[in-house]
């Protein structure tokens, strides 16, 4: 369903082969109302139905988007996760939603207009949900932040709300430049990142381009690794490292990927130098809490600057 | 157990444990590692030896005698060569308590949970097997009873990682079926090994009542042997010392068959001396095992439950093929 390293909760569903049958016949129906529906709407009514007034998501960084983004009565279902503080940044504000666990049978019913899954959305029931007429766009997987900046823009486009993406976007920008800003001059510090499973930040990743942006130099970008490339316990403990990230765990619920983080020697070796742990939720998605993710990253590099 | 097959396992043994400190992603030097036990040298070298590298070889000594030794007792009291904790589905029983007591959060709370579900369903899983198959039954009566428990267990440790709240639990079952000690901490030596000692100690104790059992349960009896005693003693030490096992480092199976199989001749066919044979044996071969299982690729693991499993199938078949053959 998605590969182990930073997974996004998608919402994913077995391809409910029955409904196969009424495809074409639906399809074609729909090809027929949208033209009686063209025909008959006025140019002020085609103005408000080209904003998608029943959005369905099918991943939680969607959610956290539309939460953000779009007047709340247009949101017709967000996912499972989008209340999980383990996954999402808003789990408050995304109380009283109705949710799915993304199957096309709890989709449809809710008779969406727009349907935005994510890369790692189950291909089958994207496919499903398409070749019964069913609009669903997918949102790309951010490895930059400039893919986060695009992201938000191209849901923001998708969505009808231009001027909402273009506000946070710039929102984001501001305190990612003053996390800049504030980069010493000198040697950059070198910064180890321990994920899950020993699953860090490589070179080409979001969080890579976040620890760059807030002045480190990353210890996955010295050893080469590439994209899936892992760190060890042994690697950290010998190389010569200014500073360690892992991810919180403290809120996160009990499995053996969690549990690695949790390991003593990584307590040991966080016990003796600048050391923050930063929830995978703030920057494994196109969201603005990216912002917050940089602005830890920007106080332990002060930290470990004055302990230099 | 004659002198030299005790003084080959002994030197494999502690070969394996100074390759085991010595060998990894960082090489070090014997000696160095040696005295990092003792709190010399660099902080580095102190952290990787006593905080990575001797928990796991600790485990995989504890885990490779409590699999040794449970596996010869249940072969000793069931009567029967193809007896053995993975086999018969005890290691899956004990994968699946500990599973449910991890994901859903009470080992958090307590952390002695964690080796009690696993006791727990080590426990079951055993009285299932003998109720199922008793002393003395057929192999095929105790294998299909083996098949239908580790079925059991095998769903529900599914069925369980499903409806775990953690999104990583599913693609743990890997973890569970065919476990390893990758990663594995002080933590879990300090939850496992009491419990493992506990059990081995209790199985240790069976020696006598086991060989008086070799001549029949009537003589046995007469020798003040009780078959009842014995049997709890069997299965309360079985559930520890696999239990425990099982629930820090997930199923490894075929030790406990591999290991009391190759060692049976040279203790001159007296189930009671197999025991503390194959104890020292199960932690050699585990040891070794683990050791291959860092080594054979050098960027990944090879989760140790593949490879016994994939020493101990073939040994499988091969019994299977020498029981047809003896058949009339």
């Amino acid at each position: 369903m998605f590969k182990q390293k930073n997974p996004h909760p998608e919402v994913a569903a077995p391809l409910g082969a029955a409904l196969e049958g009424w495809t074409r016949a639906r399809r074609r129906a729909l090809a027929a109302l949208a033209l009686a529906a063209a025909l008959l709407a006025s140019p002020a009514q085609a103005e408000v139905s080209a904003k998608p007034q029943r959005i369905v998501s099918l991943n939680v960084c969607v959610d956290q988007l539309l939460l953000l983004m779009v007047d709340h009565r247009r949101i017709a279902a967000l996912t499972v996760f989008a209340t999980d503080r383990d996954w999402s940044n808003m789990p408050k504000e995304a109380r009283g939603f109705r949710t799915t666990h993304g199957r096309a049978e709890e989709v449809l019913p809710l008779k969406p207009d727009l349907v935005i899954g994510g890369e790692y959305s189950a291909p089958d029931t994207i496919a499903l949900l398409r070749r019964v007429g069913q609009r669903v766009e997918v949102m790309r997987l951010a490895n930059s932040i400039e893919d986060v900046r695009n992201g938000m823009r191209w849901l923001g486009n998708i969505v009808g709300e231009p001027d909402e993406a273009e506000a946070l976007v710039a929102a984001l920008d501001r305190r990612l430049s003053a996390v800049a800003r504030a980069v010493p001059p000198g040697p950059r510090p070198v910064l180890a990142f321990y994920n899950t499973s020993g699953y860090t930040a490589e070179p080409g990743t979001l969080a890579d381009d976040v620890i760059r942006l807030a002045g480190f130099d990353n210890l996955a970008g010295r050893f080469g690794l590439r994209i899936g490339g892992r760190l060890n316990l042994e690697m950290i403990a010998t190389a010569r490292i200014d500073a360690l990230i892992a991810i919180d765990t403290a809120e996160t619920s009990a499995s053996r990927a969690v549990e690695t983080v949790q390991h003593p020697a990584l307590a040991r070796l966080a016990a003796n130098r600048p050391f923050a742990a930063i929830p995978g939720r703030l920057w494994t998605c196109e969201t603005p809490f990216v912002a917050e993710a940089a602005e830890r990253l920007a106080r332990l590099r002060a930290e470990t600057e004055r302990r230099r | 157990m004659s002198r030299g097959l005790f003084a080959l396992l002994l030197v494999l043994l502690v070969a394996g444990f100074l390759a085991s400190l010595a060998l990894g992603p960082v090489a070090i030097d014997i000696r160095a590692a040696l005295g990092a036990i003792f709190g010399d040298g660099p902080e580095a070298l102190r952290l990787i030896i006593l905080e990575i590298r001797l928990p796991r070889t600790i485990l995989a000594l504890a885990i490779g005698a409590a699999l040794g030794i449970a596996g010869a007792a249940l072969q000793g009291y069931l009567r029967n060569p193809l007896a053995e904790p993975g086999v018969v589905g005890v290691s899956a029983a004990g994968a699946l308590g500990a599973v449910v007591v991890f994901y859903f959060g009470l080992v958090r709370v307590f952390p002695y949970a964690l080796p009690l579900g696993g006791l727990l369903g080590a426990g079951i899983g055993v009285w299932l097997v003998y109720a199922l198959a008793g002393r003395g039954g057929s192999t095929a009566t105790l294998i299909l009873a083996g098949v239908a428990v580790n079925a059991l267990a095998g769903a529900l440790t599914a069925l369980a990682l499903s409806l775990a709240p953690s999104p990583y639990a599913t693609l743990e079952i890997i973890h569970w079926m065919l476990g390893g000690l990758t990663d594995r901490s002080m933590t879990h030596v300090w939850l496992a090994l009491p419990f493992i000692l506990a059990g081995a100690v209790l199985l240790a104790t069976l020696a006598r009542g086991l060989d008086a059992l070799t001549l029949g349960e009537d003589a046995a009896q007469s020798m003040g042997v009780s078959l009842a005693g014995l049997r709890l003693r069997l299965v309360l030490g079985t559930a520890l010392a696999v239990g425990a096992s099982t629930a820090v480092a997930g199923v490894i199976g075929f030790v406990g068959l591999v290991v009391p199989h190759l060692l049976r001749g040279r203790v001159g066919y007296r189930p009671g001396a197999l025991l503390v044979a194959s104890a020292l044996g199960g932690a050699t071969l585990t040891l070794l095992a683990d050791l291959a299982a860092r080594l054979i690729v050098t960027d990944r693991e090879i989760n140790l439950g593949v490879l016994t499993a994939l020493i101990g199938a073939p040994f499988f078949l091969a019994l299977v093929l020498q029981a047809r053959r003896s058949e009339p």
